[in-house]
């Protein structure tokens, strides 16, 4: 049990840390949309992480828990976004025309066409097709049903097809 | 533009991401969370004060005064559903097919002719939730909706006696810009279905509810919860005492992840009564696939301490990968993703049905 080797976490974590940060950054770059923002929300899911560790019951599963707190982070910041709306310190997403960043004006395209989704379908698609997860882990990352997952990602697809071939 | 070019697609700008951040970029690890700020600390302040209204209003709202009509008689052999498929349970032949449109079933009555499914709505329509009796043909016999203004319902079960029905929702909330809908807290519901009276255990508990179960009692939940940070335990819920206060969730029994000998560490998925009512079945999975297949097993646990009392390991052998119980917890309905087939698993033992009409696998049966 973890509680009995809470100093483990001092090797642990930090470890966990550089091995994962840049993914973890990237996945919550394309759910908020700027690396700044994701930077921060990964460095909290980490700080909670290391705060957190006494009661972590499963170290094996400590990536699981640093992936669903970027998720409810990302969320968090967007919902604070919500009441900050036109705020002119929301910075542009990096598929913005603003931003060279990514060369590819098709991928900025596809990009962008996936933030116009609803919340869910969003995470859903990019926790399938980026993070490579299963139905049942989206689930637990999204305390949702696997039903809501392949719904989600069903109709998310379906608009975003619909999306993309209108704009071609 | 095909399905499988809008995936390809999807993938292809997912991943041009990966050049703009560097693991070699990655600053020092800091150990404590950034401090709220003192507007947001008031904004948490307020949000709870609302929250709190909701989750006193909510439950009054939501009680239906319209028709407390209880659902139709139902007879015949019980069915279970697949998408809109209607099967006969003992055989596995499909009698009928209701068109579900914007629906998707969530579980069904102790009579197998009693299903709750869930309406999903769109931009600035929140989903409901509904009750569908269908008549001894497979026919719609009678609807009714049984909750309004909900986001999504992650779990939902029905009392051995049919009278109550369980349900984790997720609240309707603006989405980012206003523009739709998106789902909030996850709260527990307990809705009475012959008074029609809705019980709620609000989200400040911080536990997602999933895969509820009824003991034989018909007045305890057992529920697999998780909290925030998606760290999940097992849970048992007196659903007739008094609400309101966080300690009244019964004891925390222990860990949903469990390891077992031969498959290691993983999670409880689709649990169920077991067939003498006092114990908890359900199927385990670590996630890994071996070879085309995840490895699975079938645990019993007891819901008062939550130990694992027995392990059946023989369904791995069959090559399936989904396991859903029936009401007895004596049957599985058990899923074949790798060649699209749906069996019945009895006492080790698959019979399996003939493939899905729809072309894909059948994931969506539910008992």
């Amino acid at each position: 049990m973890t509680k009995s080797v809470g100093d483990s976490r001092d090797a642990v974590v930090p470890q966990l840390y550089q091995q994962n940060w840049a993914g973890m950054v990237r996945l919550a770059m394309l759910l908020v949309g700027d690396r700044a923002t994701a930077e921060d929300v990964v460095q909290d899911a980490f700080a909670k992480l290391y705060a957190g560790w006494s009661r972590l019951r499963e170290p094996a599963q400590a990536l699981h828990y640093v992936r669903t707190s970027v998720v409810n982070g990302s969320r968090s910041v967007l919902r604070k976004r919500k009441v900050a709306w036109r705020h002119p310190q929301v910075p542009e997403p990096i598929w913005s025309p603003e931003h060279h960043v990514i060369d590819n004006e098709e991928h900025r395209e596809v990009l962008r066409a996936v933030h116009e989704l609803p919340l869910r379908r969003r995470e859903v698609l990019v926790l399938r097709f980026y993070s490579n997860l299963s139905d049942a882990e989206i689930a637990v990352t999204l305390g949702i049903s696997e039903g809501s997952v392949r719904s989600a990602a069903s109709r998310g697809i379906a608009a975003l097809g619909r999306t993309l071939e209108e704009t071609r | 533009m095909s399905r499988q070019d809008t995936e390809t697609r999807l993938r292809a700008a997912l991943s041009s991401i990966d050049p703009l951040v560097r693991d070699s970029e990655a600053p020092g690890l800091v150990t404590t969370a950034r401090a709220p700020r003192p507007r947001a600390r008031f904004a948490l302040i307020a949000a709870a004060a609302i929250a709190a209204v909701i989750a006193v209003l909510v439950p009054y709202l939501l009680i239906d005064r319209s028709d407390n009509s209880q659902p139709a008689e139902p007879s015949g052999p019980p069915f279970f559903v697949s998408f809109g498929d209607v099967y006969d349970s003992a055989t596995g032949n499909q009698i009928s097919a209701i068109d579900l449109g914007r629906m998707r079933i969530l579980v069904a009555g102790p009579d197998g002719h009693t299903f709750y499914y869930l309406i999903e709505g769109g931009c600035r329509t929140p989903s409901k939730l509904a009750r569908i009796v269908l008549d001894n043909q497979g026919r719609v016999a009678s609807t009714k909706i049984v909750m309004y203004r909900i986001f999504d319902v992650p779990s939902a079960a029905v009392s051995p006696a049919g009278t109550r029905l369980a349900v984790s929702v997720s609240s309707w909330e603006p989405r980012d810009d206003g523009a739709c809908a998106s789902g909030g807290p996850t709260e527990l519901r307990v809705l009475n279905l012959q008074t029609m009276q809705t019980r709620t255990w609000p989200a400040t508990y911080n536990t997602t509810p999933y895969y509820l179960v009824w003991l034989a009692d018909n007045r305890t939940l057992f529920y697999d919860g998780a909290d925030d940070s998606g760290s999940r335990s097992l849970w048992t819920l007196d659903t007739t005492g008094p609400t309101g206060n966080p300690t009244e969730i019964a004891e925390r029994v222990t860990s949903a992840q469990i390891t077992l000998p031969d498959l290691g560490t993983g999670h409880l998925y689709n649990p169920a009564r077991a067939a003498d009512g006092d114990q908890i079945v359900a199927s385990f999975s670590t996630g890994e696939r071996r070879e085309f297949y995840r490895a699975i097993a079938i645990v019993t646990i007891d819901p008062a301490t939550g130990e694992v009392t027995a392990v059946d390991e023989r369904i791995a052998r069959h090559g399936a990968e989904r396991v859903v119980f029936d009401a007895s917890g004596e049957v599985a309905l058990v899923f074949d993703e790798h060649h699209n087939r749906l069996g019945r698993y009895v006492d080790g033992e698959v019979s399996w049905f003939k493939p899905s009409n729809e072309g894909g696998p059948p994931t969506g049966a539910i008992w």
